[in-house]
């Protein structure tokens, strides 16, 4: 597989806070990586920094271009759509689309049509006229009818319904990804995504904590369901973190075999919004 | 590739004509229309304001009769300080008419005396053309920023070169050329018009309208006129687009605020006014004859008008700049 992006190094300071901290990652090419972390993390900056859409210190390489000195070419083969409704509200869905299809050499305005038909999206409404929904849904009818290589999406359900949400993610894994696709989904709503992801990162504070296949995630750790006597147990070995359950205690381990702790209690895979919040609070006793 | 940026450089263009349709596409034809409708009721009462129609029969022969006279201001005569007014009559010009043959003059004597009348209409345009420019180009750029469409007109394959120089030519050409259609529809039409209200007062429209109009002149020099002001006002446009680019609040106090602070300072400091003078010869002002405010070039004129040229270079490079990097409110 390609390398579709390929950072190092990568900083970007607003003032005396450093949003982005020396951050280090490649992508591969087909990967649909999900981009975890608290409010202030440095996702947005980070992702900017992809598009070419702020400075940064580094180098970064989207697709063999470099984000700040060629971001034409580069957003000729990604696509964006951003954390909150930014379609210009004056415009009719018409005129946007025919806008899009003046300037993108890979926008199939026929696809788009298509798309736009399944839904209550008129051609003839005004942007500013449409649901919060509606706006999701032409916004990603625009990206879907776009021949890019890479789609990011920073919070793109932000504020839906949990069926507009879920149908979002369903259309994008449906009828979008393949093989030659990469997605980075910057998101809060981590279990929403968990299922579809085959990478994840972890950003706090402008650093990359942790970046992983969901593969790797459920071969080295694992999350122990410790009841009774066992978790005391349980305590003793050394655990990236913890957290109360019915009747016990989860704990979450790196790097230990499973038959070491199968004795004591149900093992199971973590979930991706739990090993963030043990690797990010660093409660356990795993260095 | 050309044709693709080509598509692209229309793209843009049609764009901003859809955004600021009203001010850009709209202001000109309610002008039209209403010069036309103003021209029209006025025709069509002709009939009733049989007054007007007789003095307009009379007021016309006359001013062809007043070529004949010429006053004399004399201010000194025999070195006291008198003034004199004299009226003299010079002979008649061989063909030239008297009262009782309207409509029967040589039309290479009075060709171009409506031309004035014509380009005031012209100026019209012009004055409210450049009131849409400014307003245009101080709203474009913040625009997009305050309702955070910028983040998907970035999402585009689009350079900000090519953005910011789609706005600023829609201001310095595009819309230039929509006024000057517009503006020649109405002198066309008020010509008409003058025609028919002549030929319902049973006089003779092409001997009293069309002779005296210089058409080729006219046109040649509204359009030169057009070029001059696209020189001089470039450097002006491309500060405000600059303000636009890169204003929090208000793009007008960013743009006029530190200007004025300068002149002042530069008043009150040094008790000079070198930067209001150059900045007068970059703003629409009256100066006569000259189109827009703005006469045709000296050799003086061209030091200037190229570092005007080179300022324009450098605003639009920082309003780039601003696009690309400080776009967020």
């Amino acid at each position: 597989m390609s390398q579709v992006i390929k950072a190092s190094g990568v900083s970007r300071s607003f003032g005396n806070v450093k949003a982005v901290d020396g951050v280090d990652f490649r992508v591969e090419s087909g990967s649909i990586i999900g981009l975890i972390g608290p409010n202030g993390a440095g996702k947005t900056t980070l992702l900017r920094a992809l598009l070419g859409l702020t400075r940064y210190r580094g180098d970064i390489d989207v697709l063999g271009y470099s984000p700040l000195r060629q971001r034409a070419q580069v957003m000729e083969q990604v696509c964006f759509i951003a954390d909150t409704a930014v379609l210009p509200r004056w415009m009719r869905v018409a005129q946007l689309l025919d806008y899009v299809a003046g300037v993108h050499p890979r926008f199939d305005r026929e696809h788009a049509q298509a798309l736009l038909a399944d839904t209550d999206v008129a051609l003839t409404r005004h942007v500013g006229n449409l649901s919060k929904g509606m706006v999701v849904q032409l916004h990603l009818a625009l990206v879907m009818a776009i021949d890019a290589r890479l789609l990011i999406l920073d919070e793109p359900t932000l504020g839906l319904d949990i069926l507009f949400r879920k149908r979002f993610f369903e259309q994008i894994l449906a009828d979008y990804h393949h093989s030659e696709r990469t997605i980075i989904i910057s998101t809060h709503q981590v279990e929403e995504v968990e299922n579809i992801l085959t990478d994840v990162m972890f950003m706090d504070r402008g650093k990359l904590l942790l970046q992983q296949s969901m593969a790797d995630i459920a071969g080295q750790y694992v999350e122990l369901h410790a009841l009774g006597e066992n978790v005391h147990k349980a305590r003793g070995i050394p655990h990236l973190g913890q957290r109360v359950i019915p009747s016990g205690v989860a704990f979450i381990y790196r790097g230990i075999q499973p038959d070491l702790l199968a004795p004591l209690g149900e093992l199971r895979t973590p979930t991706v919004a739990d090993l963030f919040v043990a690797i990010l609070t660093g409660e356990g006793t795993d260095g | 590739m050309a044709e693709g940026r080509s598509q692209t450089y229309i793209t843009l263009v049609l764009r901003e004509l859809q955004e600021y349709r009203t001010s850009l596409c709209w202001t000109p034809l309610v002008l039209v229309m209403t010069l036309c409708g103003v021209l029209l009721v006025a025709v069509l009462l002709a009939d009733h304001i049989s007054a007007i129609g007789e003095s307009v029969s009379q007021v016309l022969p006359s001013r062809d009769e007043a070529g004949n006279i010429s006053i004399r201001i004399d201010s000194s005569v025999d070195g006291e300080p008198a003034l004199e007014y004299r009226l003299e009559q010079t002979p008649a010009a061989p063909g030239n008419l008297n009262p009782g043959s309207v409509g029967q003059e040589q039309p290479e004597v009075l060709a171009g005396t409506l031309n004035p009348l014509l380009q005031g209409i012209h100026n019209l345009f012009l004055f409210i053309l450049i009131l849409v420019c400014a307003n245009y180009l101080l709203a474009t750029l913040f625009n997009d920023r305050r309702d955070r469409s910028v983040l998907f007109w970035k999402s585009m394959p689009v350079s900000e070169w090519e953005e910011v120089l789609a706005k600023f030519s829609v201001a310095i050409l595009v819309t230039p050329a929509l006024y000057f259609i517009a503006s020649l529809l109405a002198q066309v039409m008020c010509l008409l018009l003058g025609m028919l209200l002549l030929w319902r007062m049973e006089m003779d429209p092409y001997a009293l309208v069309l002779a005296r109009v210089d058409g080729a002149t006219l046109i040649l020099g509204q359009l030169g006129g057009f070029a001059l002001m696209a020189l001089w006002l470039a450097p002006s446009y491309a500060w405000l687009l600059f303000a636009s680019a890169g204003a929090r609040r208000s793009p007008f106090m960013l743009a006029a605020g530190p200007l004025l602070a300068f002149i002042l300072g530069e008043r009150i400091f040094l008790g000079t006014s070198h930067l209001a003078t150059v900045l007068s010869r970059h703003l629409p002002h009256y100066s006569g004859g000259g189109y827009a405010g703005f006469s045709w070039l000296g050799a003086a004129d061209i030091p200037q008008m190229i570092l005007g040229l080179l300022f324009t270079l450098a605003a639009l490079a920082g309003a780039v700049y601003l696009r690309r990097y400080y776009f967020e409110l």
